[in-house]
């Protein structure tokens, strides 16, 4: 029996880290989803799920920083402009988008020689 | 017997804990609730004009979070045209991670998703939203642009990383520094350290020294040695109190599926 109080205060000190255990694992990129979205989406008829490949993002018109981009900085080229003043309601598309890719669309992409 | 039961109730516990780890991924709820949700947020967002927000979720039961940690990963999420495979293009978020990495835990990766992806396998559908003001939110895009976010990743990870110290990063550490590096104009980490230590309140965990010298030990993916004899963290509510006291929020909030949102 000497061996089980070590064994209990190790336990409850495991135990009291499930914070740990748990919050970095929540930190993991997420799995595959594409085909349990798709599936729901066809079964109900609503929008489609679609694959995102690239983000570009939308920067507003007449923001402060936008001044400094317009000036000819390489990153305007990494932006679009966006046709709002800043805090104007935004637009957004009612397509499921995912990081996830189903295997049709991934067989899609070429072969590399 | 006392003994042995206790024994037994401990290893259950402990092996629910580390079980949890390896399923995280596995769906919790039904797509159709999880897509609708990331919709929901994304519709609250850009109701509010967001260019740039800052998005969190909670990863785990809330009862088994420390006091003063309401959600375990936040990101940066921007409003982007997307380019989707079918050919077509999308008007929507864009979310900026940083993940720890799944086979060494004690790296990390940048990661862009969306947020059907963010909320993907959550035990509980409510975010965290903060909208930076208007200034601030264009500073933040040209930060991910210019990829300062790339600059400023530490792909050393400790879940309880030390802001205040380049030694480790975390998530919301790494979306801490983004932010200063937006505010300040630099990535220069000392500079934006510095920053820190002089305006930024962390979250303090209280854990006990002795279970954390165990997690230490034992667990990768959590490092002290960043630590004095007090351990305090990075957390979405931490970064909400910090651009709310200098008025660069104009907005924090959760929301939860279907339902209000609530003010912080």
């Amino acid at each position: 029996m000497k061996f089980i109080k070590p064994l209990v205060i190790s336990s409850v000190l495991f135990t009291t880290m499930s914070y740990q255990a748990n919050a970095a694992s929540d930190n993991y990129s997420a799995a595959s989803k594409h085909s349990a979205l798709a599936t729901t989406h066809s079964a109900k008829g609503t929008a489609q799920v679609a694959s995102g490949v690239v983000a570009v993002p939308l920067i507003a018109a007449g923001s402060v920083g936008l001044v400094s981009l317009a000036a000819g900085d390489k990153v305007i080229r990494s932006a679009k402009a966006l046709g709002k003043t800043a805090d104007e309601p935004l637009e957004i598309t009612e397509v499921t988008i995912t990081v996830d890719r189903s295997p049709a669309e991934a067989m899609k992409k070429k072969c590399k020689d | 017997m006392k003994w042995t039961h206790i024994l037994i109730s401990c290893l259950f516990i402990s092996k629910a804990a580390f079980a949890g780890s390896q399923q995280h991924n596995k769906q919790t709820f039904p797509a159709e609730d999880v897509s609708a949700f990331a919709k929901q947020v994304e519709h609250y967002a850009a109701g509010k004009g967001a260019r740039a927000f800052i998005i969190a979720r909670i990863g785990q039961d809330k009862k088994t979070l420390p006091k003063g940690v309401n959600f375990t990963h936040s990101a940066l999420a921007i409003y982007s045209e997307i380019a989707l495979d079918n050919g077509e293009t999308a008007k929507g978020y864009a979310i900026y991670n940083l993940y720890q990495n799944e086979k060494n835990k004690n790296k990390s990766s940048l990661v862009t998703d969306y947020p059907v992806d963010f909320f993907w396998g959550v035990p509980e559908l409510t975010a965290g939203i903060i909208i930076p003001n208007s200034d601030l939110q264009t500073r933040l895009i040209e930060a991910v642009i210019n990829g300062d976010n790339v600059k400023l990743h530490n792909e050393n990870y400790s879940l309880i990383s030390n802001p205040y110290t380049t030694k480790y990063q975390n998530c919301n550490e790494h979306l801490l520094d983004v932010i200063n590096s937006a505010i300040y104009q630099t990535t220069d980490k000392q500079l934006l350290k510095a920053s820190t230590k002089a305006y930024f309140k962390p979250q303090q965990i209280k854990i006990s020294r002795a279970k954390l010298a165990m997690g230490d030990l034992f667990m990768a993916g959590i490092s002290t040695d960043d630590h004095g004899s007090k351990v305090y963290t990075t957390t979405f509510s931490s970064i909400a109190r910090y651009l709310s006291f200098y008025d660069l929020a104009s907005d924090a909030i959760t929301i939860s599926y279907n339902q209000q949102a609530q003010k912080m």
